[in-house]
């Protein structure tokens, strides 16, 4: 660690460690490997249990840190990408149930508001949509 | 202490006047040729208000130049998107763009439907909008008028008459004339078969043929009534005849339209849709069992059983009846005979009984399927099932067709009974 502000992720189902850096430069190696790389500010750096390489990419993602900004930005994203970061960030499912709703671009910047309020946001800006709550969370599909 | 019904309502108060408030926060924007979505950016990051669209809006990748020390956002947002049809309404710290709604425009369809040849008006055609669903139901001297607005530009409606060749025109199409002289052309009988080897079949009757205890009334704008009937044998058949016993204490001059439906598996109710076309009927009885052969559609009764379901319809645009239903007029009793706009507004009154181990299912134009009382309403419907049986005949094509069409005839009517 070189003096920064980083995130780390790890997927023990995919076996796959994540680190994603938003400040300084972080040295990024493998247990038990002479693996290691320098990863800069704005960039992700993966490895994966059963690879003997450290892949690294430039953050796209600008809801990478939502956890911890809890704030949540889109900008013309696909509606199906949209729910699955609601998804994540509330905790509770956002499903969408109508196929022609998935690719339908969507944007709004989320600050501090509940799962209910996106809702209403959601419904506010789109009259086709209808959105339904479940045990789990919120199907979201086209009015009938 | 302050009860908290009046806490909650003072907070909810808070929370609609901050909505509105933020509009009146101030603006301070320098910007050059800088996309508006990029502006509402800026905005955002020195206001604390943010924005929502769905959809792309094109006015969000029109550059602009700004260069203003103080304006409220209210203003601000006015003269960025003066001209370009959005609206905004606020919810919380956001404000929420969308597309000023295109008006709906509505239009009138109005003809005639005429037997291809004889000239005659065809009555009870159906006429349904193939993606919305709507419909209508021509008049008994084939007159009919449709209700379309601007969004069913891009629909077609299919008219299905029983007898004849169905046809669909585009609404677009229909929108432009004034007036339409719709000729249909009867359907022929189609023999393709020279030599033919079959099982003589059987006719097993299945449904409820009880004595009627009492009758359901049945609106004319949509409303259904179904009778699940199990294939308790397990048979393999078609569909012959579906029946209907009619009270005669319901309009029995409305006609109404048949549907048979396979099993939702997982509900239990009335699922897929088996009988392909739109069957509208008009009985000719006052009161008792009503038959509508169904043969020619080769419908299989599945080894799961089926709904058989009659809807009320209205000729002409049944919307217009619509939260008009009068319930009180359903016990009127003689009819006229006549078909007019007046007498249409309640339809038939099917009978019921006690009779177990079926089950009736009701549906209504604002509601999904829901299951009556089972052993108080069982709707008096039956069906006809054609099974084949181990018997078999043999018809052998001649040279002279006539003596063919003869023998192929005799055939049929062994088969499928009086309809031929």
């Amino acid at each position: 660690m070189l003096g920064t502000a980083f995130n780390l992720k790890a997927n023990e189902i995919q076996s796959i460690n994540e680190l994603t850096v938003t400040e300084g430069k972080v040295i990024f190696s493998k247990n038990s490997s002479p693996l290691e790389k320098i990863v800069e500010k704005g960039k992700k750096a993966s490895v994966s249990m059963n690879k003997e390489t450290i892949d690294l990419e430039n953050i796209t993602d600008e809801n990478f840190l939502s956890w911890k900004t809890r704030i949540l930005k889109f900008r013309e994203t696909p509606f199906i990408e949209v729910a699955k970061k609601l998804s994540d960030f509330y905790g509770i499912s956002f499903t969408v149930t109508d196929s022609a709703l998935k690719n339908e671009p969507f944007s709004t910047t989320i600050i501090n508001q509940s799962a209910d309020d996106i809702v209403k946001i959601l419904q506010m800006a789109n009259d086709n949509i209808e959105v339904i709550k479940t045990e789990s969370g919120y199907n979201i599909g086209k009015k009938k | 202490m302050m009860p908290k019904t009046i806490i909650f309502l003072l907070l909810l108060n808070l929370s609609s006047v901050f909505g509105q408030d933020i509009l009146n926060r101030e603006v301070v924007i320098h910007v050059k040729d800088l996309p508006v979505k990029n502006v509402l950016d800026q905005i955002s990051e020195t206001t604390g208000v943010y924005f929502t669209y769905a959809g792309n809006l094109s006015v969000m990748e029109k550059k602009v130049s700004l260069n203003i020390d103080r304006i409220s956002l209210h203003k601000l947002l006015a003269d960025l998107f003066y001209g370009e049809e959005i609206i905004y309404t606020c919810y919380s710290n956001q404000v929420i763009l969308k597309r000023k709604p295109t008006p709906i425009k509505s239009f009138t369809i109005r003809g005639v439907l005429i037997a291809s040849g004889s000239d005659q008006p065809v009555e009870f055609a159906s006429m349904q909008f193939k993606q919305s669903g709507k419909g209508s139901v021509a008049a008994i001297d084939g007159k009919f008028e449709i209700s379309a607005t601007s969004k069913d530009l891009d629909d077609s409606i299919a008219v299905f008459c029983i007898g004849f060749e169905p046809r669909v025109f585009s609404v677009k199409y229909l929108v432009s004339l004034d007036y339409h002289k719709i000729y249909l052309i009867a359907r022929p009988l189609a023999l393709d078969t020279v030599e033919f080897v079959a099982k003589r079949p059987i006719t097993e009757r299945a449904g409820n043929r009880g004595i009627a205890t009492g009758s359901l009334y049945l609106d004319t704008h949509g409303q259904q009534v179904a009778l699940y009937i199990e294939n308790r044998k397990n048979v393999s058949g078609r569909f012959k005849k579906v029946n209907f016993y009619l009270s005669g204490k319901g309009n029995t001059d409305a006609p109404f339209r048949i549907r048979i439906y396979g099993v939702n598996d997982s509900l239990g109710c009335p699922g897929e849709e088996l009988l392909p076309d739109i069957i509208v009927v008009k009985p000719n009885e006052r009161r008792g069992w009503f038959e509508v052969d169904i043969s020619g559609y080769n419908i299989r009764f599945p080894g799961n059983g089926a709904f058989v379901a009659m809807e009320g319809v209205y000729p002409g645009d049944y919307a217009h009846f619509i939260n008009t239903t009068n319930f009180d007029k359903e016990e009127t009793g003689e009819s006229s005979g006549e078909i007019s706009e007046g007498t249409l507004d309640y339809g038939q009154r099917i009978g019921f009984n006690r009779f177990s181990g079926n089950n009736t299912w009701h549906y209504s134009v604002s509601n999904t399927w829901f299951q009556l009382n089972r052993k108080l309403f069982n709707v008096m419907i039956s069906a006809e099932i054609l099974v084949h049986s181990s018997k078999k005949i043999k018809i052998r094509s001649h040279e002279d067709s006539s003596d063919f069409l003869s023998e192929f005839s005799n055939f049929l009517a062994d088969y499928f009974g009086a309809m031929w």
